[in-house]
């Protein structure tokens, strides 16, 4: 025999022109299957299959009851294991239901029909690592085997585990994979016929009964898991695709037409059974009934808001959204046209001229109901601007139809506002039907935008085009590199309450081996956290606009203008870059005032963020937009030039709340009142646990890079269970603070009045200034008139019930304040006793008498207040 | 070991830079160890790296910027109702008009309550 390849093991030139032969023939029998030639087909068929008996040799021995054995194709050094069925048919379900279980993203072992001499055989690709059998109960575990279930029964892939769990393998990485699945559609393992209905898929139950192998390892559902993968399995699985797939499986025409049939059933049925909405009206309306849902962001002062799936490729993101806004009368619907898009539509208009079809308005937003409740008590009466109830954010070209407005910004120099269409559809009376909406929406689109089928969820080639838009534009690199290996790892996912963005699971994994890393965001009060929660998350000042949560303050318009208004930044602290900038890992790391949200590092998994080593404002003017950091270059740049506390990255539309890892303090009793104002606010829990074990204390660098990276945080809950001594000092802060200060003027006044008595026996002229009395004594005044509780709320913003302070707690500042007492009486007594007593305060000794006075007689209420025992 | 200080007793200031249109307003400014200065200019906080300072008086604090490519250079000065109707109002998403500067100094503190 020739010998095929070289000594160093690469193939020999006839092995490659083999293989070149064989890719142009299956190109050539492609172009014949879309145009439906069968004996074209046949014909290049028996070439292949003549090619194919040179190409692959075998190197190994037959598995399981049907015949086959490892072959090795002699051109890529790749191993597969071929089988021939004694009915060829059953080799051809098995690539149907392959390539299905590949359309929806199930780990299924990748096969292809091969034809080798005057047989038919489906080739399965070696995994890698070659595999291993794993148990029962890992295979149970197993979310690669759970979350095939819906497609298992759909398949009716009755034998997907085998009879003795030797049908599921787990690869080099862990992932675990089907790859027997020839016991699918009409055929059972052995190659019995079995039914496969189009009209039930009895396997949804009959699966799941733990006398059978697969029962066994799959156990129960929710009715919400099944309805996901059906969700899934119909908007990845169209009609069309069924079509390809069945036809490539080279079936004869009956058998194609019976699948087809069958699968086509099948897939209406789930539809059925799970009710789920595919035409674009039916979207529409399902998503305006998803907004009735939204009670929580009313009260954040939110306008309620989901985004469905859109389009192919004329919308950003693919994503539309939905506003409730019937307290105006309207639904509105937001979106963004990429940009060339927007600016042949804007040219189009402008062509056309103003012909009475469009006028120029503007789009503007306006406050929802409940945004101003939080008016300050003190806030005078007449000010103005919480009058103002509409704002308006961009000049628009309008368009006015049946019930409905479409308004397209023109604005350039807004960047925010760049591409953005506002449709407003009035939500109506009783005689206005969500379905009329719905359609409305559906006509605005086609007629209006000319984006036709708007609405429809993008197929797979375009959410692949788009995948690998998303994926090029946040690692600045040509669509065309990213590998499918990259492409199929992306996954969309609702990253916040009716947002969706692409999400590389498991990336932040590989940006802490670059470096374990942090990433925060700050807030300037308290008060703002429960509306975030309510919210669902950390929300763009853009999104909240539009959903009426206009600033009651004087906000610029520079984050809008610059295009940082559609994203909520974060900064980001790796360890690398502390090391190389000279921070020690142990030192303090300060909250002071602010209230800090530390994320979850899987943040970084989106693919939806863009960052900037320091303070750019978040700008997408794209002179400074091509400068923009890579995830990568985030790591990079901060290892090599140090960390830089001005660095900046930012998420489109906002962070959900279950991202948060916690709310940082530095200070045990600010994580108390940010406690108590978030129980007042009615935030109870978050994730599913109480509010207390999401607020944390942190002292070091190191404990949020520790937190980051999956240690216990020290949160209040386990505060107060490990350490209630410092959570009852937390609490009494002020009060504890207090006595300091007081015990701190009764040793100044024992040590002015020292001085001047000293003066009289040694002769050292060093008194107190006439400002140090003076100020000694307006402070004591101004804490004695206002008492405890007044003087701590008006100097700390801390409300305090005296009959409540624990009484060690009282007990110590009863004696301080009986100090202070009795250093006041020295500091006077100080001044008629001494010899020389100086003109400044001979001159002021009966204000300096008066003043004592009033202060004794303000702290007696308080030293009563104090003494008075608990009820 | 970071510590802040108030470089300003003023609380609001108008800021300005011939190189940067995204600066109007500051408040809380501070100045950083490590050279840092921080405040909050309604929407957010801005942080930047400080080269050299050119003026540190009653009526300015000019400074040099240092971070990266950014060396531009900043002024602030303390925010009265003259500068805010001249320089600042019409850059104000809701604009509003003020009686006096307290009623100014207020409408600017109410935006940390949304300041996400």
């Amino acid at each position: 025999m020739e010998k095929q390849t070289t000594e160093k093991g690469t193939p020999n030139e006839e092995i490659m022109a083999i293989q070149k032969q064989i890719d142009e023939l299956n190109d050539d029998a492609q172009f014949w299957i879309n145009h439906d030639n069968p004996s074209q087909i046949e014909k290049i068929r028996k070439e292949i299959a003549v090619l194919n008996e040179k190409l692959y040799k075998k190197v190994g021995e037959q598995l399981g009851t049907n015949e086959g054995g490892w072959y090795e194709n002699q051109a890529t050094r790749e191993k597969f294991y071929l089988k021939f069925y004694k009915n060829p048919d059953q080799g051809k379900m098995e690539y149907i239901a392959n390539a299905i279980y590949k359309k929806l993203g199930i780990k299924a072992v990748e096969s292809f029909l091969i034809q080798m001499g005057d047989r038919i055989a489906v080739a399965s690709k070696e995994l890698e690592g070659g595999g291993e059998t794993i148990s029962e109960e890992e295979q149970a575990e197993s979310n690669d085997i759970r979350s095939g279930f819906i497609a298992d029964a759909y398949l009716a892939n009755w034998d997907v585990v085998g009879l003795v769990f030797d049908n599921i393998i787990k690869d080099a990485k862990d992932d675990v994979w089907r790859i027997d699945n020839g016991g699918s559609l009409t055929f059972r393992a052995q190659g019995k016929p079995k039914d496969f209905s189009p009209n039930d898929i009895p396997e949804l139950e009959n699966m799941l009964n733990p006398e059978y192998s697969a029962g066994q390892v799959f156990g129960e559902f929710s009715e919400e898991e099944l309805r996901e993968q059906a969700e899934h399995l119909v908007m990845s699985l169209t009609e069309k695709d069924i079509d390809t797939i069945v036809r490539q499986s080279e079936l004869d025409e009956e058998q194609t037409k019976n699948i087809k049939t069958s699968l086509i059933g099948r897939r209406r049925f789930l539809i059925k059974k799970f009710n789920i909405e595919t035409k674009p009206s039916e979207r529409v309306m399902k998503a305006i009934e998803r907004l009735q849902e939204q009670k929580e962001s009313k009260e954040a002062g939110l306008r309620p808001r989901v985004g469905i799936l859109a389009d192919t490729d004329k919308i950003e993101n693919q994503e539309i959204d939905i506003i409730d806004a019937r307290d105006m009368g309207k639904y509105e619907i937001n979106f963004k046209l990429t940009e060339d898009c927007w600016r042949t539509l804007i040219a189009k208009f402008q062509r056309e001229g103003n012909t009475g079809k469009w006028s120029r308005g503007d789009i503007s937003y306006t406050r929802a109901p409940n945004n101003d409740v939080e008016k300050d008590e003190e806030e005078d009466d007449d000010m103005s601007y919480y009058n103002d109830s509409s704002v308006k954010m961009a000049d628009a070209i309008v368009i006015e139809t049946n019930g409905s407005t479409v308004k397209i910004s023109r604005r350039e120099d807004r960047r925010s506002f760049l591409g953005l269409v506002h449709i407003e559809i009035e939500s109506g009376g009783k005689d206005f039907s969500i379905q009329e909406i719905s359609e409305k929406v559906n006509t605005v689109f086609e007629e209006i935008l000319g984006i036709e089928q708007g609405l429809i969820i993008p197929p797979e080639s375009a959410e692949k085009n788009y995948k690998k838009a998303r994926y090029a534009w946040q690692h600045k690199i040509n669509p065309d590199d990213v590998s499918e290996e990259i492409v199929s790892k992306l996954e969309r996912k609702e990253v916040l309450p009716g947002y969706f963005t692409f999400v590389e699971q498991g990336k932040h994994q590989e940006y802490q081996s670059l470096s374990p890393y942090v990433v925060l965001h700050n807030l300037y009060t308290q008060k703002t956290v429960s509306k975030i929660f309510k919210a669902g998350g950390l929300l763009s000042s853009h999104e909240r606009y539009r959903r009426g949560l206009l600033s009651d303050g004087c906000s610029t318009e520079a984050d809008l203008n610059n295009g940082g208004g559609d994203s909520v930044f974060t900064r980001t602290i790796t360890r690398e870059g502390l090391k190389s900038g000279g921070y020690d890992e142990r030192a303090r790391f300060y909250t002071g005032n602010d209230c800090i949200i530390l994320f979850h590092p899987r943040i970084f998994d989106r693919t939806d963020w863009y960052a900037y080593p320091s303070d750019e404002y978040g700008t997408t003017d794209p002179w400074k937009f091509e400068d923009r950091q890579t995830p990568e270059q985030v790591f990079s740049e901060q290892k090599e030039k140090g960390y830089s506390s001005c660095n900046e990255q930012m998420f489109r539309q906002g962070i959900s709340s279950d991202d948060f890892l916690a709310i940082i303090f530095d200070d045990v009793s600010d994580m108390l009142k940010m406690a108590r104002q978030l129980r007042g606010d009615g935030v109870t829990t978050t994730q599913g646990v109480p509010i207390e074990e999401k607020i944390a204390l942190i002292e070091t660098y190191g404990d949020l890079l520790k937190i980051s990276g999956g240690e216990e945080a020290m949160t209040l809950s386990r505060l107060i269970k490990e350490n209630s001594e410092k959570v009852l000092e937390g609490e009494w802060k002020y009060v504890l603070l207090m006595t300091n200060n007081i015990e701190h003027w009764a040793d100044k006044g024992n040590a002015y009045a020292k001085r001047f008595l000293e003066w009289k026996e040694r002769g050292l002229p060093n008194f107190p200034a006439d400002w140090d009395i003076n100020f000694l004594l307006e402070s004591i005044e101004n804490f004695s008139k206002n008492g405890l509780a007044g003087y701590v709320k008006e100097n700390f913003g801390d409300v305090i019930n005296i009959a409540d302070i624990p009484e060690k707690f009282k007990a110590d500042m009863l004696a301080k304040l009986k100090l202070l007492l009795g250093s006041l009486t020295n500091l006077i007594a100080s001044f008629h006793k001494s010899k020389n007593i100086p003109f400044y305060i001979t001159d002021n000794l009966e204000e300096y008498t008066r003043c004592v006075k009033k202060i004794k007689k303000n702290i007696a209420p308080i030293i009563k207040s104090l003494e008075k025992p608990k009820n | 070991m970071i510590t802040s200080k108030r470089i300003f007793e003023h609380r609001v200031c108008y800021v300005t830079s011939p190189e940067d249109t995204t600066v109007l307003i500051a408040f809380d400014i501070q100045m950083e160890s490590d050279e840092t200065i921080r405040w909050f200019d309604t929407i957010k906080e801005r942080r930047m790296r400080v080269g050299e300072i050119i003026e540190d008086t009653h009526e300015h604090f000019i400074f040099k910027r240092n971070d990266h490519q950014q060396k531009g250079t900043y002024t602030f000065m303390p925010m009265t109702l003259d500068i805010y109707n001249e320089k600042v109002k019409h850059k104000i998403l809701i604009p509003k008009a003020f009686a006096d500067e307290k009623e100014m100094q207020r409408a600017f503190e109410k935006t940390k309550e949304n300041a996400w």
